[in-house]
């Protein structure tokens, strides 16, 4: 499996198809990202399309291809950020409202929303593994070769990270 | 509680509700097809970030859409919202503006040569888009022999802070970094939430006690009742807020207390409260009115330091406390410096061997621990040594402080005491109290780099914060400082 850094030297070097391997990796992370802002999943489609899109362009500014999975969400992050403030400039907050409740299954129930939420507290390293262990279903070996770090040292970040997943979404419910 | 197997369990649930979608890498990779590889040669290895921390315009303006971005997100998650506002929709209407207005009076009970000493202006523009401020200050100082109220006026913006002394008709300049003054705007920002609206967010006992219509809108109005925990005195504290039901506009607020079997009395009273408010020409413009005193002009005004807490000063050694955080997971970060003050021996060594996680350097005056002021409880928050910077030639120490037990909210208490020990041949018994503000509450990694970070780097020779002080590392040293206090 290549690795994050590999791929991006792939497609700055032309291979364009390696964008596709990025794509299917980050695909559920990034709309999980827009998601969390969002709260809709045909919004957070469409902002997730331009966040790659972004990537692609501003590849070649990206000092460490290794880091391309926690640029890409923080990309993502910003696109959901702004998609969010121009709805809010368009709209009345009760129409919003009154738009969700109508649309029930375009959004996250109120429990994945949350742990999302939580998800996004992360410290970054922390977050790109669980994002690609559960929402790319990758194995913790194949976590390890994308961010090119040791089974074990990924291991602990994902321990550490379900501790603090715990502590965050316990002290949410009081 | 929930166990790591609960948790892996619902991570897995989250990602079947994410479930791939092949037709978002079709379009994303149809849209690519347009784009060829020679678009690259356009970019150049400089990346959008690094120009936009080069230039103080665009930095600035990314930080204050960085903070309107944080506060909006709030919102969005907030469900709480409906067509009919209650007053637990509040502090979200008001943490997504992006301009507030607040105009109203402090009243004061007292008497000044048997005359009632007269209400004050209170007024606050805050324009979280552009990071500007302008707001009112009110300094009462009182004696048996006079009771004297004078009202300073401060204005941020730019790379100036100018402060109009209204009493004595002064005016003086400082200028200011790009994060001071975002470190101001959300000080006064935080400082008007906290006194409207942390009672609403703990849902202290809040309800609708009445209506009335002010200029043609109806308000339902909303009181809550709470004793003063953060003090010996029998003194209850009253809320009440106006709040329009059908737009969420807020008409009024109200803060009454009684002391004892004293009667209510009036504390703070805004009239105006406007969110997302069309900001006139000029309120951030920082002329001088007619008739002051200039004391110095933007072209000779001195550097702000970044100088949050507190100076003590006794007998040739001094503490100065600098600037404050607390975490959500209730540690604690300060900034501060423990000097002898006559003497000239660099303290470099007393921190070059320490290590992060490790014990503080012994300065002559030394904070080992906090405890929250003004709370019931009983917490001491134990010290680690995080790094240390270099400004100009003094060292600021960076502490982190962890709670051994529970600890308060925000509005369960003052501050924090510094609980501190001389280590000094100077003959000086205990050292004389002294306390820091809860400081700005760290909640994400964003936080921690923007706020912590920042200081950091704003308290150093270089203009960079020590690399080894990342929101991960500190969170897994406060786990490590915890685990004794949790057998």
């Amino acid at each position: 499996m290549r690795t994050d850094a590999e791929l991006v030297n792939a497609v700055l070097d032309g291979e364009k198809q390696a964008f596709a391997v990025l794509l299917k990796r980050y695909e559920r992370p990034v709309r999980a990202v827009a998601l969390g802002v969002l709260g809709d999943y045909h919004s957070a489609a469409d902002v997730s399309q331009e966040a790659f899109v972004k990537a692609y362009e501003q590849l070649a500014g990206l000092r460490k291809p290794k880091a391309f999975g926690a640029w890409l969400m923080k990309i993502a992050h910003r696109c959901a950020l702004d998609s969010a403030r121009q709805k809010l400039r368009e709209y009345r907050l009760e129409m919003k409202a009154a738009a969700l409740i109508e649309n029930p299954d375009g959004q996250l129930d109120e429990e994945k929303q949350r742990l999302l939420a939580a998800v996004m507290k992360l410290p970054r390293s922390e977050k790109q593994v669980v994002m690609l262990r559960y929402l790319s279903d990758n194995s913790i070996k194949d976590v390890a070769d994308i961010v090119g770090q040791s089974v074990g040292t990924v291991t602990k970040q994902l321990s550490r990270a379900h501790k603090r997943l715990r502590i965050i979404l316990e002290r949410s419910e009081k | 509680m929930t166990s790591e197997e609960t948790i892996k369990e619902k991570l897995g649930e989250l990602a079947q509700a994410i479930s791939p979608d092949e037709a978002l890498i079709e379009n994303v990779m149809s849209r690519l097809d347009t784009k060829t590889t020679a678009e690259f040669s356009a970019v150049t290895t400089q990346n959008i970030w690094r120009t936009i921390m080069k230039s103080p315009i665009t930095k600035l303006a990314t930080a204050a859409a960085i903070i309107i971005a944080a506060v909006s997100l709030i919102t969005i998650l907030d469900k709480s919202a409906t067509p009919a506002y209650g007053i637990t929709d509040v502090p979200g209407l008001f943490k997504k503006a992006k301009a507030i207005h607040i105009q109203g009076w402090i009243h004061f009970n007292l008497t000044d040569k048997g005359k009632k000493v007269p209400k004050a202006p209170v007024e606050r523009w805050i324009d979280l888009e552009n990071g500007r401020a302008r707001f009112t200050g009110t300094l009462v100082n009182a004696s048996p022999e006079q009771v004297k109220v004078t009202i300073k006026e401060t204005v941020l913006s730019g790379q100036y802070k100018m402060v109009l002394y209204h009493g004595r008709k002064q005016a003086v300049f400082y200028r200011m970094s790009d994060y001071q003054r975002m470190l101001k705007t959300h000080d006064c920002l935080q400082d008007m939430f906290g006194r409207l609206f942390d009672k609403i967010e703990d849902l202290n006992n809040i309800v609708k006690t009445g209506q009335e219509e002010i200029d043609g809108v109806a308000y339902d109005i909303w009181t809550c009742e709470f004793k003063e925990t953060a003090s010996d005195l029998e003194r209850i504290n009253r809320y009440k807020y106006w709040l329009s039901p059908t737009t969420g506009e807020s008409g009024r607020f109200q803060s009454w207390y009684k002391n004892g079997e004293e009667p209510w009395r009036l504390g703070h009273d805004y009239y105006e409260i406007e969110r997302d408010v069309d900001i006139p020409e000029g309120i951030f413009a920082m002329e001088i009115p007619e008739g002051y005193e200039a004391i110095n002009s933007k072209d000779t005004a001195g550097p702000l330091e970044l100088d949050e807490q507190g100076y003590l000063g006794t007998r040739g050694l001094a503490l100065d406390a600098r600037i404050s955080f607390t975490l959500s997971d209730g540690s604690v970060i300060l900034g501060w410096r423990g000097v002898d003050t006559e003497s000239t021996v660099s303290q470099r060594e007393l921190f070059e061997q320490l290590k992060f996680g490790g014990a503080l350097p012994r300065l002559p005056v030394e904070v080992y621990a906090l405890k929250p002021l003004g709370w019931t409880g009983n917490t001491t928050y134990a010290a680690r040594h995080l790094a240390y910077t270099q400004k100009g030639d003094e060292l600021i120490e960076w502490s982190l402080y962890v709670p051994d037990g529970l600890w308060p909210k925000r509005s369960e208490m003052f501050g924090y005491e510094l609980l501190c020990k001389v280590n000094s041949e100077r003959q000086m018994g205990q050292w004389p109290g002294m306390s820091v503000d809860y400081g700005i509450k760290i909640e994400t990694e964003e936080d921690f780099d923007k706020w912590i970070r920042g200081a950091m780097a704003e308290l150093s020779n270089d203009g960079k914060a020590p690399e080894g002080v990342t929101y991960e590392r500190v969170l897994q040293l406060t786990e490590q400082v915890r685990e004794p206090f949790a057998k």
